[in-house]
């Protein structure tokens, strides 16, 4: 009967359709939220100023000496921060380096300017294949499809952060 | 009649100016190109090179007359583009299934002092166990790139990476008669190189 009536009165406007779609998704939330048993707690750890999400890099073979990492840096404070150096146990050497287009098509590779990649505040930065990447280099190993290698990033502000870059095709 | 005259003047240099800002921005739009990557015009015989290869002898472009060839310059000490680039050929080839065995992929390494047959080997039958890669001298290197219009650049790197190379981006694309029809520029998605690689094995 409630139901019926304010089905009807809702319909009179365009607004109170809307008002309607949001009560039944309120209903419908209420509802999941009994059927779920208790969620668990989210934790209430401090927030990370620096997130990095979907570090990859290719498959390659252990005769290719360079392997590029590539990841997009976000980060969570109010000021800017820096990715200055990383490091990992299967390169014997890591640096930051960077993708330029030059007029016809030529293309090179270069360290970033200044040697660190910019991370703006509440922003993000992306490392992407024809742009930035880490550089792994004097690699001895196969990047092999499947598997993950770890990095540690060292951030002026942040500190150091390990994260497992995914060894996939794109 | 001086006035009209002036008037009439004015009308007609009037009339001239719009009619050429009418050319300049209504072109007439040139016929939708059936391909995805940049098309050679006109379309030129490829010229004719023997080089010393990862297959332990040499090879010669006209080895490969009557399929497909994609040739592509780049080193394997090149980490971003050139990987990108190759997994990209070889998705594209793996794409075309049943005509896969029609496409024929020759790298040629811009850095031969570093480049030795064995390992360019190595590097390019892991992408794909029929990759071809072609290791020339220093002075063929120049002579086949210039024909191909393809540059390189040898700079300074780090203390780590030694020197670096700056090189053409493109893979040219040349069809079954011998003839450089296409130039694939750097990131054409895969779905898009295979159909311009199909539309050439279909002619």
């Amino acid at each position: 009967m409630i139901q019926s009536f304010l089905f009807n009165r809702c319909l009179e406007t365009q607004k109170m359709k809307k008002t309607l779609l949001y009560i039944v998704f309120i209903i419908a939330l209420a509802l999941t939220a009994c059927a779920t048993p208790t969620p668990a707690p989210t934790p209430t750890s401090a927030p990370k100023p620096i997130v990095v999400e979907n570090a990859w890099g290719r498959p390659s073979p252990a005769v290719a000496e360079a392997g590029a990492i590539y990841m997009t840096i976000r980060n969570t404070t109010a000021k800017a921060d820096k990715l200055t150096q990383a490091s990992s146990e299967a390169c014997g050497m890591v640096e930051l380096h960077e993708t330029v287009m030059q007029a016809g098509g030529v293309m090179g590779m270069q360290p970033v300017k200044g040697g660190v990649i910019e991370v703006p505040a509440n922003g993000s930065v992306e490392l992407k294949p024809g742009g930035f990447h880490i550089m792994c280099m004097m690699k001895s190993v196969e990047f092999k499809a499947g598997n993950d290698v770890h990095f540690v990033l060292t951030f002026a502000n942040a500190g150091e952060i390990t994260i497992h870059a995914d060894i996939k095709d794109q | 009649m001086k006035r009209t005259i002036t008037l009439a003047a004015v009308g007609v240099l009037l009339g001239f100016t719009l009619v050429l800002i009418a050319m300049v921005v209504v072109r007439p739009s040139r016929p939708a190109s059936k391909f995805k990557s940049e098309v050679v015009q006109p379309k030129e015989l490829a010229t004719e090179f023997t080089l010393n290869s990862t297959l332990g002898k040499s090879v010669s472009l006209s080895d490969y007359r009557g399929k497909v060839v994609l040739l592509y310059f780049g080193y394997t000490f090149c980490p971003d583009v050139c990987p990108a680039t190759v997994s990209d050929i070889k998705r594209s080839i793996e794409m075309l299934g049943a005509q896969a065995d029609q496409a024929q992929f020759l790298m040629i390494t811009v850095d031969p002092e570093r480049d030795t047959p064995q390992k360019f080997g190595e590097y390019l039958r892991y992408f794909h166990p029929r990759f071809v890669g072609l290791t020339p001298r220093a002075d063929e290197l120049a002579r086949v790139a210039t024909l191909y219009g393809a540059r390189y650049y040898k700079h300074e790197g780090t203390a780590a990476t030694g020197y670096l190379l700056d090189h053409s981006s493109w893979v040219a694309v040349i069809d079954r008669d011998g003839y450089l029809v296409l130039r694939i520029p750097f990131g054409l998605k895969p779905q898009d190189i295979v159909s311009d690689l199909k539309t050439l094995l279909s002619q």
